[in-house]
Protein backbone atom coordinates (compact mmCIF):
# COMPACT_ATOMS: atom_id res chain seq x y z
CA UNK A 1 0.00 0.00 0.00
CA UNK A 2 1.02 3.58 -0.59
CA UNK A 3 2.54 5.29 2.44
CA UNK A 4 2.26 8.92 3.42
CA UNK A 5 3.52 11.13 6.22
CA UNK A 6 0.82 12.40 8.52
CA UNK A 7 0.59 14.99 11.26
CA UNK A 8 -1.98 13.71 13.75
CA UNK A 9 -3.52 15.80 16.52
CA UNK A 10 -5.00 14.04 19.52
CA UNK A 11 -6.92 16.21 22.00
CA UNK A 12 -7.52 14.51 25.34
CA UNK A 13 -9.67 15.62 28.27
CA UNK A 14 -8.29 18.62 30.16
CA UNK A 15 -9.27 17.09 33.52
CA UNK A 16 -6.57 14.38 33.09
CA UNK A 17 -3.23 14.67 34.86
CA UNK A 18 -0.05 14.78 32.70
CA UNK A 19 0.73 11.14 33.64
CA UNK A 20 -2.73 9.95 32.61
CA UNK A 21 -2.38 11.88 29.36
CA UNK A 22 0.98 10.16 28.75
CA UNK A 23 -0.71 6.74 29.10
CA UNK A 24 -3.20 7.65 26.35
CA UNK A 25 -0.32 8.78 24.11
CA UNK A 26 1.54 5.48 24.67
CA UNK A 27 -1.62 3.50 23.90
CA UNK A 28 -2.11 5.25 20.58
CA UNK A 29 1.56 5.02 19.60
CA UNK A 30 1.22 1.22 20.01
CA UNK A 31 -1.75 1.25 17.62
CA UNK A 32 0.34 3.01 14.97
CA UNK A 33 3.23 0.52 15.22
CA UNK A 34 0.83 -2.47 15.09
CA UNK A 35 -0.58 -1.23 11.78
CA UNK A 36 2.88 -1.01 10.12
CA UNK A 37 3.34 2.68 10.83
CA UNK A 38 6.58 4.30 12.01
CA UNK A 39 6.47 7.12 14.54
CA UNK A 40 9.01 9.80 13.64
CA UNK A 41 8.35 12.00 16.63
CA UNK A 42 5.82 12.91 19.30
CA UNK A 43 5.29 16.49 20.48
CA UNK A 44 3.24 18.06 23.22
CA UNK A 45 1.57 21.49 23.20
CA UNK A 46 0.40 21.24 26.80
CA UNK A 47 -2.96 22.03 28.32
CA UNK A 48 -4.89 24.67 26.37
CA UNK A 49 -8.27 26.36 26.46
CA UNK A 50 -10.45 25.09 23.59
CA UNK A 51 -12.01 27.64 21.24
CA UNK A 52 -15.41 26.02 21.75
CA UNK A 53 -16.64 23.53 24.33
CA UNK A 54 -16.79 19.84 23.28
CA UNK A 55 -19.07 17.68 25.46
CA UNK A 56 -19.13 20.57 27.99
CA UNK A 57 -15.32 20.42 28.33
CA UNK A 58 -13.50 23.74 27.98
CA UNK A 59 -9.89 22.51 28.37
CA UNK A 60 -7.82 19.89 26.54
CA UNK A 61 -4.31 18.42 26.21
CA UNK A 62 -2.87 18.83 22.70
CA UNK A 63 -0.65 15.95 21.51
CA UNK A 64 1.03 15.72 18.09
CA UNK A 65 2.22 12.59 16.28
CA UNK A 66 4.38 12.74 13.15
CA UNK A 67 3.83 9.32 11.56
CA UNK A 68 4.50 7.61 8.23
CA UNK A 69 2.02 4.92 7.31
CA UNK A 70 -0.82 3.84 5.05
CA UNK A 71 -4.55 4.53 4.94
CA UNK A 72 -5.44 1.43 6.98
CA UNK A 73 -3.46 2.85 9.90
CA UNK A 74 -5.45 6.09 9.81
CA UNK A 75 -8.75 4.18 9.63
CA UNK A 76 -7.77 2.14 12.70
CA UNK A 77 -6.81 5.35 14.52
CA UNK A 78 -10.24 6.92 13.88
CA UNK A 79 -11.94 3.70 15.02
CA UNK A 80 -9.99 3.56 18.30
CA UNK A 81 -10.64 7.28 18.98
CA UNK A 82 -14.36 6.52 18.96
CA UNK A 83 -13.94 3.82 21.62
CA UNK A 84 -11.80 5.90 23.98
CA UNK A 85 -13.74 8.27 26.23
CA UNK A 86 -10.64 10.24 27.26
CA UNK A 87 -10.13 11.43 23.67
CA UNK A 88 -12.22 14.53 22.89
CA UNK A 89 -11.18 15.19 19.30
CA UNK A 90 -8.74 13.95 16.66
CA UNK A 91 -7.50 15.55 13.45
CA UNK A 92 -5.28 14.16 10.66
CA UNK A 93 -3.31 16.26 8.15
CA UNK A 94 -1.14 14.91 5.32
CA UNK A 95 2.33 16.55 5.34
CA UNK A 96 5.03 16.51 2.66
CA UNK A 97 8.01 16.47 5.04
CA UNK A 98 7.52 15.26 8.61
CA UNK A 99 10.90 16.48 9.91
CA UNK A 100 10.26 19.99 8.60
CA UNK A 101 6.75 20.04 10.11
CA UNK A 102 8.19 19.20 13.54
CA UNK A 103 10.84 21.90 13.17
CA UNK A 104 8.17 24.48 12.28
CA UNK A 105 6.06 23.40 15.24
CA UNK A 106 8.97 23.79 17.68
CA UNK A 107 9.69 27.27 16.31
CA UNK A 108 6.01 28.19 16.70
CA UNK A 109 5.92 26.85 20.25
CA UNK A 110 8.91 28.98 21.23
CA UNK A 111 7.68 32.24 19.68
CA UNK A 112 3.99 32.11 18.65
CA UNK A 113 3.85 35.80 17.65
CA UNK A 114 6.88 35.79 15.30
CA UNK A 115 5.04 35.82 11.91
CA UNK A 116 2.19 38.09 13.01
CA UNK A 117 4.72 40.65 14.32
CA UNK A 118 6.47 40.74 10.92
CA UNK A 119 3.17 41.56 9.17
CA UNK A 120 1.99 44.20 11.66
CA UNK A 121 5.41 45.90 11.56
CA UNK A 122 5.55 46.03 7.76
CA UNK A 123 1.97 47.31 7.45
CA UNK A 124 2.52 49.74 10.31
CA UNK A 125 -0.61 49.09 12.34
CA UNK B 1 7.98 70.90 -26.21
CA UNK B 2 6.67 71.08 -22.70
CA UNK B 3 6.69 67.93 -20.64
CA UNK B 4 3.35 66.35 -20.12
CA UNK B 5 2.33 66.44 -16.48
CA UNK B 6 1.76 63.08 -14.84
CA UNK B 7 -1.77 62.48 -13.73
CA UNK B 8 -2.45 61.89 -10.06
CA UNK B 9 -3.70 58.32 -9.83
CA UNK B 10 -6.54 57.95 -7.33
CA UNK B 11 -5.83 55.72 -4.35
CA UNK B 12 -8.20 52.92 -5.33
CA UNK B 13 -6.44 52.46 -8.70
CA UNK B 14 -2.92 52.41 -7.27
CA UNK B 15 -1.07 49.11 -7.18
CA UNK B 16 -1.34 47.38 -3.80
CA UNK B 17 1.09 44.89 -2.33
CA UNK B 18 0.16 41.76 -0.43
CA UNK B 19 0.95 42.36 3.30
CA UNK B 20 2.02 38.74 3.88
CA UNK B 21 4.43 38.59 0.92
CA UNK B 22 5.74 42.07 1.74
CA UNK B 23 6.61 40.96 5.29
CA UNK B 24 8.53 37.94 3.96
CA UNK B 25 6.33 35.26 5.52
CA UNK B 26 6.57 32.24 3.21
CA UNK B 27 4.56 29.53 4.96
CA UNK B 28 1.06 29.74 6.39
CA UNK B 29 0.19 27.03 8.89
CA UNK B 30 -3.15 26.34 10.55
CA UNK B 31 -1.47 26.23 14.00
CA UNK B 32 -0.24 29.83 13.67
CA UNK B 33 -3.38 31.36 15.21
CA UNK B 34 -1.77 34.73 15.94
CA UNK B 35 -1.27 35.24 12.18
CA UNK B 36 -4.70 33.93 11.18
CA UNK B 37 -6.54 36.15 13.67
CA UNK B 38 -5.43 39.20 11.60
CA UNK B 39 -7.64 37.99 8.75
CA UNK B 40 -10.88 37.21 10.62
CA UNK B 41 -13.48 39.48 12.21
CA UNK B 42 -14.46 39.43 15.89
CA UNK B 43 -17.42 37.22 14.89
CA UNK B 44 -15.03 34.73 13.22
CA UNK B 45 -15.83 35.52 9.58
CA UNK B 46 -13.04 35.44 6.98
CA UNK B 47 -12.25 38.95 5.71
CA UNK B 48 -12.66 39.23 1.88
CA UNK B 49 -9.71 39.90 -0.41
CA UNK B 50 -10.86 43.36 -1.49
CA UNK B 51 -10.55 44.52 2.15
CA UNK B 52 -7.63 42.45 3.47
CA UNK B 53 -5.52 43.25 0.38
CA UNK B 54 -4.00 39.77 0.11
CA UNK B 55 -2.90 38.30 -3.21
CA UNK B 56 -5.11 35.52 -4.60
CA UNK B 57 -2.47 32.87 -3.85
CA UNK B 58 -2.10 33.81 -0.19
CA UNK B 59 -5.85 34.34 0.29
CA UNK B 60 -6.53 30.71 -0.72
CA UNK B 61 -3.82 29.53 1.67
CA UNK B 62 -5.19 31.66 4.52
CA UNK B 63 -8.82 30.53 4.03
CA UNK B 64 -7.75 26.87 3.95
CA UNK B 65 -5.69 27.36 7.13
CA UNK B 66 -8.55 29.13 8.96
CA UNK B 67 -10.97 26.30 8.11
CA UNK B 68 -8.46 23.71 9.36
CA UNK B 69 -7.88 25.67 12.57
CA UNK B 70 -11.64 25.74 13.21
CA UNK B 71 -11.79 21.95 12.94
CA UNK B 72 -8.76 21.54 15.21
CA UNK B 73 -10.57 23.57 17.89
CA UNK B 74 -8.00 26.42 17.73
CA UNK B 75 -10.39 29.05 16.32
CA UNK B 76 -14.07 29.34 17.11
CA UNK B 77 -16.76 29.18 14.41
CA UNK B 78 -18.82 31.98 15.94
CA UNK B 79 -16.43 33.94 18.19
CA UNK B 80 -13.21 33.83 16.15
CA UNK B 81 -10.02 34.09 18.20
CA UNK B 82 -10.35 33.00 21.83
CA UNK B 83 -7.36 34.08 23.97
CA UNK B 84 -5.58 31.66 26.28
CA UNK B 85 -6.40 32.61 29.85
CA UNK B 86 -5.15 31.14 33.05
CA UNK B 87 -7.66 29.23 35.06
CA UNK B 88 -9.17 31.22 37.92
CA UNK B 89 -11.31 29.90 40.70
CA UNK B 90 -14.61 31.68 41.13
CA UNK B 91 -15.03 33.32 44.56
CA UNK B 92 -17.43 31.33 46.67
CA UNK B 93 -20.71 32.86 47.75
CA UNK B 94 -20.48 33.38 51.50
CA UNK B 95 -24.05 34.26 52.37
CA UNK B 96 -25.70 37.60 52.80
CA UNK B 97 -24.40 39.95 55.42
Amino acid sequence: MKTNTFEIILITDGALTPEENQKVVEKFSEIFTKKDGTINSVADWGRRRLAYAIDKKAWGHYNFFFVTGNGAMVEEFHLQCGYDEQVIKSFVVAVKDGAKALKDFDALKEDPKKNSKLITESVGV
Amino acid sequence: MAKRKRRNIPEKHQKRHCPVEKAGVTEINYKDIELLKLFITTKGKIIPRRISGLSSKTQTKVTAAIKQARNACLLSFAQGYVPQEEEQEKPRFQGRK
